[in-house]
């Protein structure tokens, strides 16, 4: 009898014990060459870093494919110069047989490298860089962020119509491509739908001289500030209207909170009821890929923003396409796989592929002590 | 003021620093002072011819020289040790050594009572059995009484039970009761406690009182200590749980204790006889001790055990634990017993008054009017068979509860009847959005079901509160999701017909529930029936929860959704589609989603097609989706 008891215990216990095991992959020798080239030094080393954090965690999660082929990652700094982008790509194809290239670099850089790898014909996933003209470009990149177009015509929608307010204001970048292409795209969205323009300022007019537009356009009942703006620029924009106590709904772009709490911003007034266009929220239902993430970053201390979530989803997107391929996945296959992907369960929601546009949710958030809180999601 | 001559100190180790101060008293008065393991040895050589004593010493050392002082009559003074509060309190005496030195050396001693238990004299209070926290909470105010309370209370009060009490007073008069302890008090003013019971009561009355502590239920042994925390003088009726006996001579036996414990530092056997010595000693005490302790002429013997067992409860109770909840007879509760009892009956006006309340909410809900829908739900006298049915479920009172059903179910089939022939009459109506505010209960509507089933059971048991029926009544609203229902089979339109008999049904079961659970905290359980009535209620519990389960795990899915959908917005072929409004009724296999949907250009089939993939896309089963949609010009 005590036999018997001893026997039903174990094999329950080995039972138990087989249920919470985790199906292991058996690594299958053959490695896939992976570049990466991203702004890890200059004026946008904050972002480069986090999206390289993101891409690591992923890699330490995922180490293998589903058929156990390893990834490596060879990683290259554009130190935040578009121009060098295309010099550092060509260096690396140099330097390694790459079998794809993640680019964590911002749209000018990916534009300035479109040619390189047009004739290269290497398959490329872009991170972060949301310029249109990026996937529209070549027959090779496929982008994990949402589009400049997709998330300024959303905000556009979103004042006119679900705010109710036809005077806006802009305020972005003229010297980056991502700033002006959302600035461009937004004013034809707003302006289609009966919204009024009443200026347009730049980031490179200083705090002095912005401070009587600012005051001007207060005057004139300009009700919503939409920005395209990151980084100090951004921050001194909130400051100014704080000091003008001007009461106007300011809507931004994508990583723009990410950019503010860089600089020092984290829970500051003028930061509260900010409403962003953004890729999550965080207050979103949590999939298993964020649930590993999460652990991820809890266990080595790291803080995980935007960049680094897409910088993640795009080596997920990497994965599932070298899961889809045939044996040996030959250049043309993976692009393709990568390029026209049905879906696949991102952090925050499923994503899909199509012609190398990413087709995402977007997330309008508000902002409210330092975190996004979904206000509405956009399919 | 008149003062000794001379008098005895009798102190020991703690006492003998009051020797000083009483030797330089002012009165002039001339003290001899022993020492009481002295006096102990040979009381005679120190008593003898003594004509006033004071005592700075241990209690029993005190209790000795008291068993003296009545026979020797020698006078008493007590001169309170920094321990000794209960003689500070009992006596009247104050916290300064001095006034007390004062009122010793007075030469105005009275005569008091003394008790003896079987020989021994009792000074403060005679324990039998258990009363926790009685002394505690009689003394409110005390520093740190809170956590003490806690600490006893967690420890005590789920061992009580009642034990078997038999009594006999002087004029042979013999009780046989239940209770879980008893305690003779031997004086007027120590405490809240004694003042609340013994309010006539007098140190020179000539009488022996016990007070017999019998909680039918933890609770209301909680009830009795919290009624003694918040005592106020006003108060006339002795609460609850309390019997009293006031006799010259009281014998006690309790069977399941062994002992009396006396001024909890001593104990005798039991049978415990406790005898008044009248006149027994002459003491000095403080003016207000002679005001509340007024000499009376011996009365009559006292009983008052309404509050304790019958001989039919005492069974019951009798070497169990007291449960938490009390239980009660009818006979105690005879007049809500027999309101709910008329309440379970199907009569002419609960038939009339059904049929007008229906027919009124079936109107008010095709005319989309909240006044008349609420008008309706006054009318309606569904709650009180409801009521009733849950007081059968406790009681496992099987009349109460078939009656109480058909009652209900004949209210059910007249409304179905009433609003469905109403639609009939009615066909071109369409639905309003007082008929769609019933056809998706969620978990919100189970809890207004729930605390209007709490609330109706609280007012329907206390008649200064039974007008809030009312606002019961219209809180839930029983009637309006039965008209709807009709509606539903009026028009044959069984989406409709299910949700809103659903919401119904959640009432129902909600407010029966909760109405037995709160009869059960309010005590009205029944003795004899418990455990069944227990059975029973566990049974409809269990028996309602899985269909209760299912249906809200759908309900709850159909809501997230709604919500997700509320949040959602779409941007099909470049059209950005807002979601006005959103409506999710789950049916077996489809889930039927009605969307109002807000564009500025025109959708095609091709961007309806891509928004129903988007929304499909969200959910495992399948979606049927009607949208209406309005442009933005």
């Amino acid at each position: 009898m005590r036999t018997l008891y001893l026997f039903v215990v174990f094999s329950l216990m080995l039972f138990l014990t087989g249920c919470g095991e985790r199906e292991t992959i058996k690594p299958s020798g053959k490695v896939f060459k992976i570049g990466v080239i991203g702004p890890l030094s200059g004026d946008s080393a904050s972002i480069g870093r986090k999206a390289l954090e993101g891409l690591q965690a992923a890699y330490a999660i995922h180490p293998l494919t589903a058929i156990g082929d390893r990834i490596e990652l060879i990683v290259k700094d554009d130190e935040s110069s578009p121009k060098k982008v295309a010099e550092v790509f060509l260096g690396l194809l140099a330097e390694e047989k790459l079998d794809a290239l993640i680019t964590l670099s911002t749209s000018d850089g990916v534009m300035n490298m479109t040619k390189v790898i047009n004739a290269q014909k290497l398959p490329v996933i872009v991170a972060l860089a949301s310029h249109e003209s990026i996937t529209t470009g070549s027959p090779y990149i496929s982008r994990v962020c949402m589009s400049n177009a997709q998330q300024s015509r959303v905000a556009a929608y979103f004042i006119h119509d679900e705010l109710f307010l036809e005077k806006t204001a802009i305020f972005y970048n003229a010297e980056t491509a991502y700033s002006n292409s959302l600035a461009y795209s937004f004013q034809e969205a707003y302006k289609k739908i009966g919204g009024e323009i009443i200026a347009e300022m730049t980031s490179g007019l200083s705090t002095k001289a912005l401070r009587p537009i600012l005051r001007g356009l207060k005057t004139e009942g300009v009700e919503v500030l939409y920005t395209s703006v990151k980084g100090k620029r951004s921050v001194d924009l909130l400051r100014l209207r704080q000091e003008l106590d001007w009461d106007v709904v300011i809507i931004g772009s994508d990583g723009m909170l990410g950019s503010l709490k860089e600089y020092g911003l984290k829970g500051a007034r003028s930061v509260e009821g900010l409403f962003v266009t953004e890729n999550y929220a965080d207050d979103s239902v949590a999939t298993i890929e964020e649930v590993l993430l999460e652990r991820y970053a809890k266990k080595n201390d790291i803080l995980l923003n935007t960049h680094s979530k897409l910088a993640y989803e795009s080596y997920l997107l990497l994965l599932e396409a070298l899961a889809q391929c045939s044996s040996g996945c030959k250049s043309d296959e993976l692009n393709s796989r990568l390029r026209d992907h049905e879906v696949f369960r991102g952090l925050n929601d499923r994503i899909s592929v199509i012609e190398g546009e990413v087709q995402r949710p977007i997330f309008i958030n508000h902002v409210h002590n330092a975190k996004m809180f979904m206000h509405l999601k956009v399919y | 003021m008149e003062y000794k001559k001379k008098v005895l100190f009798i102190s020991d180790d703690s006492g003998k620093k009051y020797l000083e101060q009483l030797k330089a008293n002012p009165f002039d008065v001339e003290v001899t002072a022993v020492e009481a393991s002295h006096l102990l040895l040979d009381p005679k050589k120190y008593l003898t011819d003594v004509g006033h004593v004071i005592v700075a010493a241990d209690i029993e050392v005190a209790k000795q020289i008291m068993m003296f002082g009545s026979q020797q009559e020698f006078t008493l003074a007590f001169l309170p040790l920094d321990s000794q509060k209960q003689f500070v309190r009992l006596l009247d005496l104050s916290s300064k050594v001095d006034e007390n030195i004062e009122i010793a050396l007075r030469d105005d001693a009275k005569e008091i009572d003394l008790i003896e238990c079987n020989g021994v004299l009792v000074e403060f209070k005679a324990t039998i059995g258990q009363v926790p926290l009685i002394d505690l909470v009689s003394q409110r105010g005390r520093p740190g009484m809170v956590f003490h309370a806690l600490k006893i209370g967690a420890s005590q009060f789920f061992k009580m039970r009642l034990q078997q009490f038999e009594i006999e007073t002087a004029n042979g008069k013999k009780i046989r009761t239940a209770a879980s302890g008893a305690f003779v008090l031997e004086h007027g003013r120590q405490s809240i406690l004694s003042r609340m019971i013994l309010s006539d009561h007098s140190r020179r009355d000539g009488q022996v009182l016990l007070v017999l502590v019998s909680p039918f239920s933890v609770v209301e042994y909680l009830k009795f200590l919290f009624s003694i925390i918040t005592f106020s003088s006003t108060q006339k009726t002795l609460p609850d749980a309390i019997g009293i006996i006031k006799s010259k001579e009281i014998t006690v036996n309790a069977i399941g204790s062994k002992e009396v414990v006396l001024d909890e530092h001593s104990s005798v056997a039991l049978p415990a006889k406790f005898k008044v010595k009248e006149h027994g000693i002459k003491i000095n005490a403080g003016a207000k001790f002679w005001e509340e302790n007024v000499q009376k002429s011996p009365e009559k013997e006292t009983i008052k055990i309404d509050n304790l067992p019958d001989e039919k409860e005492m069974k019951k109770y009798l070497n169990s634990h007291i449960p938490f909840f009390s239980y009660a007879s009818e006979e105690r509760f005879k007049e809500l017993f027999l309101s709910l009892r008329k309440d379970s009956e199907t009569d002419m006006h609960y038939i009339v008054l059904m049929l007008l309340s229906t027919i009124l909410a079936t109107i008010g809900l095709f005319s989309n009017s909240s006044a008349v829908v609420i008008g309706a739900m006054l009318l309606a006298p569904l709650m009180a068979p409801i009521v009733s049915f849950a007081m059968g479920m406790l009681r496992a009172d099987e009349r109460m509860i078939e009656f109480s059903l058909m009652k209900i179910t004949a209210g059910i089939t007249l409304a179905l009847l009433a609003s469905a022939g109403v639609a009939l009459l009615l066909p071109e109506l369409a639905l309003t959005n007082e008929m769609k505010s019933r056809i998706n209960p969620n978990l919100l509507d189970m809890g207004v079901a729930v605390f209007s089933g709490v609330a109706a059971a609280y007012s329907k048991s206390f008649k200064e509160i039974a007008q809030s029926l009312a606002g019961v009544a219209i809180a839930v609203a029983l009637v309006p999701p039965l008209s709807v229902a009709g509606i539903g089979l009026g028009q044959g339109n069984m989406d409709v017909f299910f949700g809103a008999f659903l919401l119904f049904f959640t009432n129902l079961v909600g407010i029966s529930i909760a109405a037995t659970l709160t009869f059960q905290a309010l005590g009205f359980s029944s003795v004899v029936k418990s455990r069944k009535s227990m059975f029973i209620v566990s049974a409809l519990l269990i028996a309602t929860s899985f269909p209760l389960y299912f249906s809200y795990s759908k309900i709850i899915q159909s809501y997230q959704l709604e919500k997700f959908i509320e949040q959602s917005r779409f941007l099909v072929n470049d059209k950005y589609v807002i979601i006005k409004s959103v409506s999710v009724v789950d049916r077996d296999e489809v889930t039927v989603i009605d969307l109002t949907l807000s564009v500025r250009e025109a959708l095609k089939r091709q961007d309806l097609e891509l928004l129903r993939q988007r929304l499909q896309d969200q959910v495992e089963h399948k979606l049927f989706i009607r949208a209406e949609v309005e442009y933005i010009l």
